[in-house]
Protein backbone atom coordinates (compact mmCIF):
# COMPACT_ATOMS: atom_id res chain seq x y z
CA UNK A 1 0.00 0.00 0.00
CA UNK A 2 1.51 3.66 -0.79
CA UNK A 3 1.96 6.07 1.39
CA UNK A 4 -0.96 7.70 -0.34
CA UNK A 5 -3.48 5.15 -0.31
CA UNK A 6 -2.60 4.95 3.69
CA UNK A 7 -3.35 8.65 4.01
CA UNK A 8 -6.46 7.75 2.11
CA UNK A 9 -7.89 5.70 3.96
CA UNK A 10 -6.82 6.87 7.59
CA UNK A 11 -8.84 10.21 5.84
CA UNK A 12 -11.71 8.29 5.19
CA UNK A 13 -11.80 6.57 8.82
CA UNK A 14 -11.11 9.86 10.50
CA UNK A 15 -13.38 12.53 8.76
CA UNK A 16 -15.52 11.09 6.15
CA UNK A 17 -16.28 8.39 8.62
CA UNK A 18 -16.30 5.82 6.39
CA UNK A 19 -14.40 2.60 5.31
CA UNK A 20 -14.68 3.26 1.79
CA UNK A 21 -14.72 6.18 -0.74
CA UNK A 22 -18.41 7.14 -1.22
CA UNK A 23 -19.60 6.65 -4.77
CA UNK A 24 -20.06 10.64 -5.40
CA UNK A 25 -18.87 13.19 -3.01
CA UNK A 26 -20.41 16.78 -3.85
CA UNK A 27 -18.00 19.69 -3.95
CA UNK A 28 -16.84 20.47 -0.31
CA UNK A 29 -14.55 21.94 2.41
CA UNK A 30 -12.51 19.39 4.33
CA UNK A 31 -14.79 20.87 7.10
CA UNK A 32 -17.44 19.53 5.82
CA UNK A 33 -16.28 15.90 5.27
CA UNK A 34 -18.26 14.56 7.76
CA UNK A 35 -21.31 15.62 6.35
CA UNK A 36 -20.34 15.60 3.08
CA UNK A 37 -20.12 11.70 3.37
CA UNK A 38 -23.40 11.54 5.42
CA UNK A 39 -25.88 9.19 3.99
CA UNK A 40 -29.63 11.02 3.73
CA UNK A 41 -31.49 8.34 5.48
CA UNK A 42 -28.71 8.72 8.58
CA UNK A 43 -30.65 8.26 11.83
CA UNK A 44 -30.99 12.00 13.29
CA UNK A 45 -28.11 10.94 15.80
CA UNK A 46 -25.50 10.28 13.40
CA UNK A 47 -25.84 12.96 12.00
CA UNK A 48 -25.55 14.68 15.34
CA UNK A 49 -22.46 13.54 15.69
CA UNK A 50 -21.48 14.15 12.14
CA UNK A 51 -22.37 18.15 12.88
CA UNK A 52 -20.60 17.93 15.64
CA UNK A 53 -17.16 16.66 14.12
CA UNK A 54 -17.36 18.70 11.14
CA UNK A 55 -17.62 21.87 13.61
CA UNK A 56 -14.18 20.91 15.26
CA UNK A 57 -13.08 20.09 12.19
CA UNK A 58 -13.68 24.25 11.06
CA UNK A 59 -12.24 25.36 14.25
CA UNK A 60 -9.07 23.59 13.41
CA UNK A 61 -9.39 25.48 10.45
CA UNK A 62 -7.72 23.86 7.72
CA UNK A 63 -9.45 25.34 4.88
CA UNK A 64 -8.28 28.73 6.43
CA UNK A 65 -11.84 30.23 6.76
CA UNK A 66 -11.95 33.96 8.36
CA UNK A 67 -15.48 33.32 10.37
CA UNK A 68 -15.33 33.57 14.05
CA UNK A 69 -18.52 31.88 14.47
CA UNK A 70 -20.12 28.91 12.66
CA UNK A 71 -23.50 27.22 13.57
CA UNK A 72 -24.94 24.29 12.08
CA UNK A 73 -28.62 23.72 12.82
CA UNK A 74 -30.60 20.53 11.98
CA UNK A 75 -33.62 21.85 9.73
CA UNK A 76 -36.33 19.51 10.89
CA UNK A 77 -34.99 18.70 14.61
CA UNK A 78 -34.13 20.46 17.49
CA UNK A 79 -30.80 20.31 17.45
CA UNK A 80 -28.36 22.74 16.95
CA UNK A 81 -24.41 23.28 17.30
CA UNK A 82 -22.53 26.62 17.70
CA UNK A 83 -18.48 26.43 17.23
CA UNK A 84 -16.68 29.74 18.00
CA UNK A 85 -12.78 30.64 17.94
CA UNK A 86 -10.23 31.82 20.17
CA UNK A 87 -9.92 35.37 19.80
CA UNK A 88 -7.47 36.52 22.71
CA UNK A 89 -4.34 35.27 23.73
CA UNK A 90 -4.69 31.79 26.12
CA UNK A 91 -8.28 31.78 25.34
CA UNK A 92 -9.63 28.71 23.94
CA UNK A 93 -12.04 27.31 21.18
CA UNK A 94 -15.58 27.12 22.48
CA UNK A 95 -18.72 24.72 21.55
CA UNK A 96 -21.91 24.63 22.71
CA UNK A 97 -24.31 21.33 21.47
CA UNK A 98 -25.96 19.23 20.75
CA UNK A 99 -28.47 21.82 22.08
CA UNK A 100 -32.57 21.22 21.73
CA UNK A 101 -32.74 24.11 19.39
CA UNK A 102 -33.09 25.33 15.70
CA UNK A 103 -31.12 28.70 15.18
CA UNK A 104 -30.96 28.49 11.54
CA UNK A 105 -34.57 28.67 10.32
CA UNK A 106 -33.76 30.40 6.63
CA UNK A 107 -31.04 29.57 3.87
CA UNK A 108 -29.90 26.52 1.83
CA UNK A 109 -29.36 23.02 3.28
CA UNK A 110 -26.06 21.50 2.80
CA UNK A 111 -25.63 18.78 0.30
CA UNK A 112 -28.82 15.97 0.35
CA UNK A 113 -28.86 16.52 3.87
CA UNK A 114 -31.96 18.32 6.63
CA UNK A 115 -29.04 20.72 7.61
CA UNK A 116 -28.22 24.28 7.54
CA UNK A 117 -25.17 26.04 8.76
CA UNK A 118 -24.24 29.58 8.82
CA UNK A 119 -20.34 31.47 9.20
CA UNK A 120 -20.39 34.63 10.71
CA UNK A 121 -17.94 36.79 11.75
CA UNK A 122 -19.54 38.28 14.41
CA UNK A 123 -18.83 36.59 18.02
CA UNK A 124 -21.45 35.44 20.91
CA UNK A 125 -20.21 37.03 24.25
CA UNK A 126 -18.48 33.95 25.96
CA UNK A 127 -20.68 33.65 28.93
CA UNK A 128 -23.34 33.13 26.44
CA UNK A 129 -21.80 30.18 26.00
CA UNK A 130 -23.09 28.05 28.78
CA UNK A 131 -26.77 29.06 28.40
CA UNK A 132 -26.92 27.18 24.80
CA UNK B 1 10.45 30.15 17.58
CA UNK B 2 7.08 30.15 16.46
CA UNK B 3 3.64 30.07 18.33
CA UNK B 4 1.65 27.87 16.71
CA UNK B 5 -1.92 29.29 18.36
CA UNK B 6 -3.91 31.49 21.21
CA UNK B 7 -4.09 29.38 23.39
CA UNK B 8 -0.26 28.37 23.93
CA UNK B 9 0.97 31.95 24.59
CA UNK B 10 1.45 31.51 28.58
CA UNK B 11 3.54 28.15 27.36
CA UNK B 12 5.52 29.87 25.14
CA UNK B 13 6.11 32.71 27.61
CA UNK B 14 6.89 30.14 30.30
CA UNK B 15 9.36 28.28 27.85
CA UNK B 16 11.61 30.92 27.07
CA UNK B 17 11.63 32.26 31.09
CA UNK B 18 13.06 28.83 31.13
CA UNK B 19 15.46 28.90 28.61
CA UNK B 20 16.01 32.40 30.29
CA UNK B 21 15.17 34.51 27.38
CA UNK B 22 12.90 37.32 27.64
CA UNK B 23 12.63 38.43 24.20
CA UNK B 24 12.99 37.21 20.99
CA UNK B 25 14.88 38.13 17.42
CA UNK B 26 11.98 37.22 15.15
CA UNK B 27 8.79 35.05 16.37
CA UNK B 28 7.21 32.94 13.63
CA UNK B 29 3.30 33.00 13.77
CA UNK B 30 1.31 29.68 12.06
CA UNK B 31 -0.71 32.21 10.07
CA UNK B 32 -3.67 29.50 9.58
CA UNK B 33 -4.33 30.12 13.44
CA UNK B 34 -4.55 33.62 13.40
CA UNK B 35 -6.28 34.42 9.95
CA UNK B 36 -9.66 35.37 11.62
CA UNK B 37 -8.42 38.28 13.86
CA UNK B 38 -7.74 41.51 13.07
CA UNK B 39 -4.32 42.26 11.92
CA UNK B 40 -3.85 44.93 14.68
CA UNK B 41 -4.88 42.85 17.71
CA UNK B 42 -2.59 40.81 16.13
CA UNK B 43 0.48 42.76 15.74
CA UNK B 44 -0.11 43.83 19.45
CA UNK B 45 -0.10 40.02 20.61
CA UNK B 46 2.80 38.95 18.64
CA UNK B 47 4.67 41.96 19.57
CA UNK B 48 4.56 40.30 23.11
CA UNK B 49 7.58 38.37 22.12
CA UNK B 50 9.55 40.03 19.47
CA UNK B 51 9.48 43.14 17.49
CA UNK B 52 10.22 41.11 14.02
CA UNK B 53 7.70 38.89 12.90
CA UNK B 54 7.75 36.10 10.40
CA UNK B 55 4.37 34.71 8.76
CA UNK B 56 4.09 30.62 8.06
CA UNK B 57 1.36 29.18 6.53
CA UNK B 58 1.00 25.36 6.19
CA UNK B 59 -3.07 24.91 4.61
CA UNK B 60 -3.17 27.71 2.09
CA UNK B 61 -4.03 24.65 -0.63
CA UNK B 62 -2.58 27.62 -2.67
CA UNK B 63 -2.25 25.07 -5.72
CA UNK B 64 -5.74 24.07 -5.66
CA UNK B 65 -7.62 26.64 -4.90
CA UNK B 66 -10.32 27.69 -7.25
CA UNK B 67 -9.76 31.32 -8.72
CA UNK B 68 -12.25 32.78 -6.84
CA UNK B 69 -11.30 31.38 -3.59
CA UNK B 70 -7.60 32.43 -4.53
CA UNK B 71 -8.47 35.42 -5.12
CA UNK B 72 -10.33 35.70 -1.39
CA UNK B 73 -7.13 34.12 0.35
CA UNK B 74 -4.48 36.61 -1.25
CA UNK B 75 -6.97 39.69 0.05
CA UNK B 76 -7.28 38.63 3.40
CA UNK B 77 -3.75 37.74 3.60
CA UNK B 78 -2.78 40.99 2.30
CA UNK B 79 -4.47 42.82 4.45
CA UNK B 80 -2.44 41.23 7.59
CA UNK B 81 0.70 41.61 5.49
CA UNK B 82 0.10 45.25 5.28
CA UNK B 83 0.13 45.79 9.36
CA UNK B 84 2.28 43.06 10.26
CA UNK B 85 5.29 44.32 8.04
CA UNK B 86 6.70 40.79 8.19
CA UNK B 87 10.19 39.66 7.65
CA UNK B 88 9.49 36.95 5.06
CA UNK B 89 5.87 35.07 4.61
CA UNK B 90 6.38 31.26 3.50
CA UNK B 91 4.18 28.18 2.43
CA UNK B 92 4.85 24.74 0.90
CA UNK B 93 4.60 23.15 -2.15
CA UNK B 94 1.82 20.07 -0.95
CA UNK B 95 -1.00 17.97 -2.15
CA UNK B 96 -3.90 18.49 -0.08
CA UNK B 97 -6.59 16.26 -2.23
CA UNK B 98 -6.31 12.80 -3.60
CA UNK B 99 -9.45 12.58 -6.42
CA UNK B 100 -12.49 13.61 -4.55
CA UNK B 101 -11.31 13.54 -1.27
CA UNK B 102 -9.67 16.17 1.46
CA UNK B 103 -6.87 15.00 3.09
CA UNK B 104 -6.39 15.01 6.13
CA UNK B 105 -2.45 15.03 6.39
CA UNK B 106 -0.93 17.11 3.19
CA UNK B 107 0.87 15.07 0.79
CA UNK B 108 4.54 15.45 -0.98
CA UNK B 109 3.88 17.47 -4.59
CA UNK B 110 4.86 15.37 -7.76
CA UNK B 111 7.31 18.20 -8.62
CA UNK B 112 5.41 18.36 -11.97
CA UNK B 113 3.38 21.44 -13.43
CA UNK B 114 6.35 23.71 -13.10
CA UNK B 115 4.44 26.45 -15.21
CA UNK B 116 0.99 26.08 -13.01
CA UNK B 117 3.37 26.16 -9.45
CA UNK B 118 5.15 29.42 -10.76
CA UNK B 119 1.94 31.08 -12.01
CA UNK B 120 0.53 31.13 -8.60
CA UNK B 121 4.02 31.83 -6.68
CA UNK B 122 4.07 34.98 -8.75
CA UNK B 123 0.35 35.87 -8.54
CA UNK B 124 0.92 35.35 -4.79
CA UNK B 125 4.34 37.23 -4.53
CA UNK B 126 2.53 40.44 -6.30
CA UNK B 127 -0.46 40.04 -3.74
CA UNK B 128 2.69 40.36 -0.94
CA UNK B 129 4.31 42.39 -2.70
CA UNK B 130 7.15 41.12 -1.12
CA UNK B 131 8.97 37.73 -2.09
CA UNK B 132 7.54 34.30 -0.85
CA UNK B 133 9.52 31.49 0.48
CA UNK B 134 8.57 27.85 -0.34
CA UNK B 135 9.57 25.36 2.57
CA UNK B 136 11.68 22.00 1.63
CA UNK B 137 9.05 18.97 2.23
CA UNK B 138 10.26 16.25 4.53
CA UNK B 139 10.24 13.22 2.17
CA UNK B 140 8.58 10.16 1.92
CA UNK B 141 8.24 9.62 -2.00
CA UNK B 142 10.17 8.63 -4.50
CA UNK B 143 9.74 11.43 -6.88
CA UNK B 144 11.30 13.70 -3.59
CA UNK B 145 14.84 13.22 -5.66
CA UNK B 146 13.46 16.03 -8.09
CA UNK B 147 12.80 18.34 -5.06
CA UNK B 148 15.97 20.29 -5.39
CA UNK B 149 15.96 20.48 -9.11
CA UNK B 150 12.13 21.64 -9.37
CA UNK B 151 12.60 24.29 -6.33
CA UNK B 152 15.78 25.64 -7.73
CA UNK B 153 13.48 26.15 -11.09
CA UNK B 154 10.50 27.75 -9.29
CA UNK B 155 13.16 29.98 -7.62
CA UNK B 156 14.50 31.37 -10.90
CA UNK B 157 11.79 31.83 -12.86
CA UNK B 158 10.13 33.89 -9.70
CA UNK B 159 12.55 35.21 -7.54
CA UNK B 160 10.90 33.40 -4.46
CA UNK B 161 13.08 32.61 -1.77
CA UNK B 162 13.25 28.86 -0.14
CA UNK B 163 12.80 28.50 3.83
CA UNK B 164 14.67 25.38 4.36
CA UNK B 165 13.72 23.18 7.21
CA UNK B 166 16.87 21.22 8.70
CA UNK B 167 15.01 18.47 10.10
CA UNK B 168 12.98 17.65 7.23
CA UNK B 169 16.28 17.39 4.76
CA UNK B 170 17.45 14.90 7.74
CA UNK B 171 14.00 13.03 7.47
CA UNK B 172 14.28 12.77 3.56
CA UNK B 173 18.85 11.24 3.92
CA UNK B 174 16.79 8.93 6.86
CA UNK B 175 14.03 7.64 3.90
CA UNK B 176 17.04 7.30 1.35
CA UNK B 177 15.60 10.23 -0.83
CA UNK B 178 18.83 12.53 -0.96
CA UNK B 179 21.49 13.41 1.99
CA UNK B 180 21.34 16.84 3.17
CA UNK B 181 24.76 17.67 1.59
CA UNK B 182 23.06 18.00 -1.45
CA UNK B 183 20.26 20.79 0.41
CA UNK B 184 24.01 22.54 1.64
CA UNK B 185 25.64 22.62 -1.26
CA UNK B 186 22.53 23.86 -2.99
CA UNK B 187 21.64 26.66 -0.34
CA UNK B 188 25.12 27.37 0.23
CA UNK B 189 25.90 31.69 -0.18
CA UNK B 190 22.01 32.20 -0.02
CA UNK B 191 20.20 34.49 2.44
CA UNK B 192 18.16 32.13 4.07
CA UNK B 193 15.59 31.22 6.85
CA UNK B 194 15.87 28.31 8.60
CA UNK B 195 13.44 25.93 10.61
CA UNK B 196 14.14 23.33 13.10
CA UNK B 197 11.88 20.71 14.41
CA UNK B 198 11.78 16.72 15.36
CA UNK B 199 11.02 13.55 13.42
CA UNK B 200 9.61 10.12 14.02
CA UNK B 201 9.57 6.64 12.53
CA UNK B 202 6.42 5.20 11.56
CA UNK B 203 6.41 1.10 11.55
CA UNK B 204 3.30 1.62 9.32
CA UNK B 205 4.59 3.41 7.13
CA UNK B 206 8.08 2.29 7.09
CA UNK B 207 9.36 5.68 7.25
CA UNK B 208 10.39 8.45 9.30
CA UNK B 209 7.82 11.72 9.49
CA UNK B 210 7.99 15.01 10.20
CA UNK B 211 5.90 15.15 13.32
CA UNK B 212 7.03 18.24 15.52
CA UNK B 213 6.26 15.73 18.69
CA UNK B 214 10.10 15.10 20.27
CA UNK B 215 12.82 16.60 21.39
CA UNK B 216 14.90 18.14 18.68
CA UNK B 217 17.95 15.51 17.45
CA UNK B 218 21.45 15.44 17.01
CA UNK B 219 21.62 14.43 13.95
CA UNK B 220 19.47 17.81 12.94
CA UNK B 221 21.17 19.99 15.80
CA UNK B 222 24.82 18.66 13.77
CA UNK B 223 23.10 20.05 10.35
CA UNK B 224 22.12 23.12 11.83
CA UNK B 225 25.72 23.83 12.58
CA UNK B 226 26.70 22.96 9.04
CA UNK B 227 23.57 25.37 7.47
CA UNK B 228 24.83 28.06 9.98
CA UNK B 229 28.40 27.79 8.55
CA UNK B 230 27.33 27.68 4.57
CA UNK B 231 24.25 30.13 4.32
CA UNK B 232 23.53 33.87 5.21
CA UNK B 233 20.67 32.53 7.67
CA UNK B 234 18.59 35.81 9.03
CA UNK B 235 16.75 33.70 11.66
CA UNK B 236 16.02 30.21 12.90
CA UNK B 237 12.78 28.78 14.05
CA UNK B 238 11.88 26.31 16.68
CA UNK B 239 8.90 24.28 15.79
CA UNK B 240 7.02 22.14 18.26
CA UNK B 241 3.55 20.87 17.76
CA UNK B 242 2.74 17.82 20.13
CA UNK B 243 3.98 16.69 23.58
CA UNK B 244 4.93 20.13 24.85
CA UNK B 245 6.55 20.45 28.09
CA UNK B 246 7.73 23.92 29.30
CA UNK B 247 11.07 21.52 30.31
CA UNK B 248 11.53 19.85 26.79
CA UNK B 249 11.31 22.76 24.88
CA UNK B 250 13.39 24.80 26.75
CA UNK B 251 16.32 21.94 26.93
CA UNK B 252 15.28 22.15 22.64
CA UNK B 253 16.02 25.68 22.56
CA UNK B 254 18.98 25.78 24.39
CA UNK B 255 20.56 22.90 22.27
CA UNK B 256 19.61 25.21 19.48
CA UNK B 257 21.24 27.79 20.75
CA UNK B 258 24.47 25.87 21.05
CA UNK B 259 24.28 24.45 17.65
CA UNK B 260 23.66 28.09 16.26
CA UNK B 261 27.01 29.57 18.24
CA UNK B 262 28.83 26.41 17.38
Amino acid sequence: MTLEERVRRLTLKQIYQRQEEPSALPTHLLWQAPLAAAAPNDPVGVLSARMELAGRLWLRNLDLRFSRRLIISHCEEPLSYVFQRANLPDETNLVAGPSRVSLLRHGPTMFHLPIRFFESLETYDRTLFASF
Amino acid sequence: MSVNNLSEFGLAKAVLAEAGLSRLDCVEILWDNYCHLDPGALAAMVARFSDRVSMHVMWSQFLERDAESWKAYLAQLRAHVRVLRPIAVSDHLCRFRSEALRLLIPQEHDYRALDHVCERVSEYQEALQQPLALENFASTEIHATRQIEFLDAVSARTGCGILFDVSNAVVGELNGLGPVDLWLQWLAGRTIQLHVGSYAFNEGSGLYHDTHNSDVSTETTRRLTEAMQVMRVTSVCYERDYQKTVASMAGDLRSIHAAVLA
